[in-house]
């Protein structure tokens, strides 16, 4: 056979991968995008391509079908690989044959036309959209078209081309547009469009640094640059960077890699480098800095709109960049807002995390205002215990001598207790505990928890009644 | 002479925005909102609440009743709807009592010094005061709260001693004319802005119980003087502090 040209028609190029090679299957998008950048995925299994221009860089179609094959064997893929002006033709050839195979339109007709009413099942896997036409959902659509193959069958029709041979309104009033569709694509006839799917873009961004730098202050410049560029990117995308790793390459040849994973989607680029900032002075690298990477996970963007009856709350970026800084400043685990905890143990602390982000403002809360008449004495804890020596006097303290300074000892004027409190005597350690309350006035003034182990017999002043 | 070159004196405050710090009537300048402290006595006293956009005190001894002010003043503000911030120097918050006030757990921000013990290493507690006032900082400069405390009650007054004469007037500065409550807890004067209100308060403990058995502190009876510098020493009839149940 003569070399086919394709003189200012569309090429159209339909990979089936084989079903012997699932192993590779998320290669064959990226050997289509190897050929073309208008790529439409269908699944795991087929993709179609437009090929048209590749004429001048490769050759003739079949020499186009043989290079591309080529390609994809040598990623471990056995396609069967299809080109026709058509995409519908490209895609019942590529399905109905093995190898590599290249008609032009006269051939694709009568290729097409040769192929048993069979060759239309392929059509289910995303060619025909049947939804479009009934308004029903993907296993009804391979119902539909089931039903549409048999119902031709029972006309007495077995090849395409006697499909193809009926008039096309007879096919519309019996059939209706799924019919129309199925008539198409026996002539070769594209129903829709070649829709191009888009390259999920990565945001990332890497340099490699002339000379190792050393210390935060000349990572600032070197991530600021970057993180400009990140954030350019981002908003063009109309994306929000939800987590950020930043990978630093040190010159004893290992990675120093940290994660921060942001409350709200943000892309501002003072504030991302504000938070990988405050992060490393908290974790610094160990050792000088080759290459720095820095890439986001991204979500879209987020809308926000302001309210003029409500109170405004912080931006989600200034929050994060103010819990960073605060975290940075008192402790990781020392900023947050406090919980009380489902417990007897009056020595437990709790907290929950400190988050106000658009979608759940500052909103007032259920319970009822607190009673401005009355309100209620307060206990300031000593979360380190302070030990006392108390003397005791038929069972109560008498006086109290704490080992401090900061409260003076004195006589007990009066006093309430013990409440008798106990638990997790299944565990050994601070966990479990067993005391005595007591609540003291002293004669040097201030009103203070004291409390009795009574594994021990220790007293120690627990809390200042304020 | 002597009227003109004061008025050029003010003039000149004025332009380098350091009038605040002038006895000049309260007419002369417009109050700014207040935030009530959830305490009726008190919002009568202060005629509303806490001024905005100043640093207020509340001081006082041991058992004195500031906690309560304190977490009354939060159960009012988080009731309002606004978000709040507490530096606690010493980690002293009990989380409980704040619940039990009334407060919204979930709108404090607290900030938790170290758990150290009073009165502790000079340097130590000199360092722990210092981060808790750059902590009460960077909470201002962001914005966005309605009441900001500082809880300093403990600290020995050489640690207040140590830090920069600025310290408070920077402060000051940085809350003037924003939206924010800034109130410093603490047993003696820490620094209130110049048109501030220092609370000083002191408290009567009642017992109730004729038994020994039944004994309890059932409340604080409080009694609050409020120091202003446009006003003199007002001491108006005492509150209560309910002890809990």
């Amino acid at each position: 056979m003569g070399a086919i040209l394709f003189l200012g028609a569309f090429l159209i190029c339909c990979l089936v991968r084989d079903a012997s090679s699932d192993a590779q299957a998320a290669l064959l998008p990226e050997i289509a995008r190897a050929c073309s950048p208008r790529v439409e995925v269908h699944g795991d299994r087929v993709v179609v391509f437009d090929a048209s221009g590749l004429g001048r860089v490769i050759g003739t179609p079949e020499e186009i079908g043989r290079e591309v094959q080529a390609l994809a064997a040598g990623q471990g893929l056995t396609v069967r690989v299809a080109l026709a002006p058509t995409r519908a033709g490209a895609w019942l050839l590529a399905h109905a044959h093995p190898g590599v195979t290249v008609v032009d339109a006269a051939q694709m007709k009568k290729q097409i036309g040769a192929l048993s009413l069979d060759s239309l099942r392929s059509l289910g896997t995303g060619l025909v959209d049947s939804r479009r036409s009934l308004g029903t959902g993907p296993v009804d659509s391979r119902r539909a078209l089931e039903g549409e193959i048999e119902t031709l069958r029972r006309w007495g029709l077995k090849t395409l081309g006697q499909v193809a041979a009926l008039p096309r309104s007879g096919v519309h009033t019996r059939l209706g547009w799924a019919g129309v569709r199925l008539h198409q694509a026996a002539l070769g006839e594209d129903a829709d469009p070649l829709v191009p799917a888009g390259i999920a873009p990565a945001f990332l961004e890497r340099m490699q640094l002339e000379w190792p730098i050393e210390g935060l202050e000349p990572l600032a410049f070197v991530l600021s640059r970057q993180l400009e560029a990140l954030s350019i990117s981002l908003e063009r995308a109309d994306r929000g960077a939800i987590a950020i790793t930043t990978s630093l390459r040190l010159v004893t040849r290992t990675t120093h890699e940290r994660t921060l994973t942001l409350p709200a989607p943000m892309r501002d680029a003072r504030t991302l480098r504000t938070l990988i900032l405050l992060d490393l002075e908290s974790h610094p690298p160990p050792a000088g800095i080759d290459a720095v990477t820095v890439s986001v996970e991204v979500a879209p963007g987020r809308i926000t709109q302001g309210s003029l009856l409500e109170r405004a709350y912080p931006a989600a970026e200034h929050l994060t960049t103010l819990m960073a800084r605060l975290r940075a400043l008192a402790g990781e685990s020392r900023v947050n807002a406090p919980a009380v905890l489902d417990t007897h143990d009056a020595r437990d602390v709790g907290m929950q995390p400190f988050a106000v982000t658009p979608a759940c403002p500052v909103a007032r809360p259920a319970v009822s205002a607190p009673d401005a008449a009355a309100p209620c004495v307060a206990l300031r804890r000593f979360r380190l215990p302070i030990a006392a020596r108390v003397m005791v006097e038929r069972g109560s303290p008498v006086r109290v001598m704490p080992a401090t300074s900061a409260i003076p000892a004195g006589r007990v004027i009066d006093r309430a207790g013990p409440w008798r409190s106990s638990g997790r005597w299944w565990t050994a350690g601070r966990a479990n505990w067993d005391r005595d309350e007591w609540d003291v006035e002293l004669s040097g003034g201030g009103c203070y928890r004291l409390v009795r182990d009574r594994a021990n017999g220790n007293w120690a002043i627990e809390g200042e009644i304020d | 002479m002597a009227s003109s070159a004061l008025n050029r004196l003010e003039t000149l405050l004025a332009a380098r925005k350091l009038d605040g710090t002038l006895a000049r009537p309260d007419a002369a300048r417009m109050p700014g909102p207040l935030a009530p402290t959830g305490i009726a006595s008190l919002d009568e006293t202060l005629q509303g609440g806490w001024r905005r956009g100043d640093v207020s005190e509340v001081i006082g001894g041991p058992s004195s009743g500031r906690t309560g002010v304190v977490a009354a003043t939060l159960a009012a503000a988080t009731a309002r709807g606004e978000l709040v911030a507490l530096v606690d120097t010493f980690d002293r918050l009990d989380p409980a009592t704040l619940a039990g006030a009334g407060v919204n757990l979930a709108h404090v921000l607290w900030v938790r010094g170290p758990a150290i013990s009073l009165p502790g290493r000079p340097p130590m507690v000199a360092d722990t005061l210092h981060r808790a006032i750059r902590a009460f900082d960077l909470i201002l400069r962001a914005g966005g709260f309605g009441v900001i405390v500082l809880d300093a009650v403990g600290a020995p007054a050489r640690a207040f001693q140590d830090l920069a004469p600025a310290t408070w007037l920077r402060l000051a500065h940085g809350l003037s004319n924003q939206p924010v409550v800034g109130l410093l807890v603490g047993d003696r004067p820490i620094g209130r802005s110049a048109r501030g209100i220092t609370v000083r308060l002191t408290s009567t403990r009642r017992w109730v119980g004729d038994s020994p058995q039944s004994r309890r502190l059932a409340s604080l009876d409080i009694r609050a003087e409020c120091e202003q510098a446009q006003r003199s020493v007002q001491t108006k009839p005492a509150w209560t502090l309910r002890a809990a149940v």
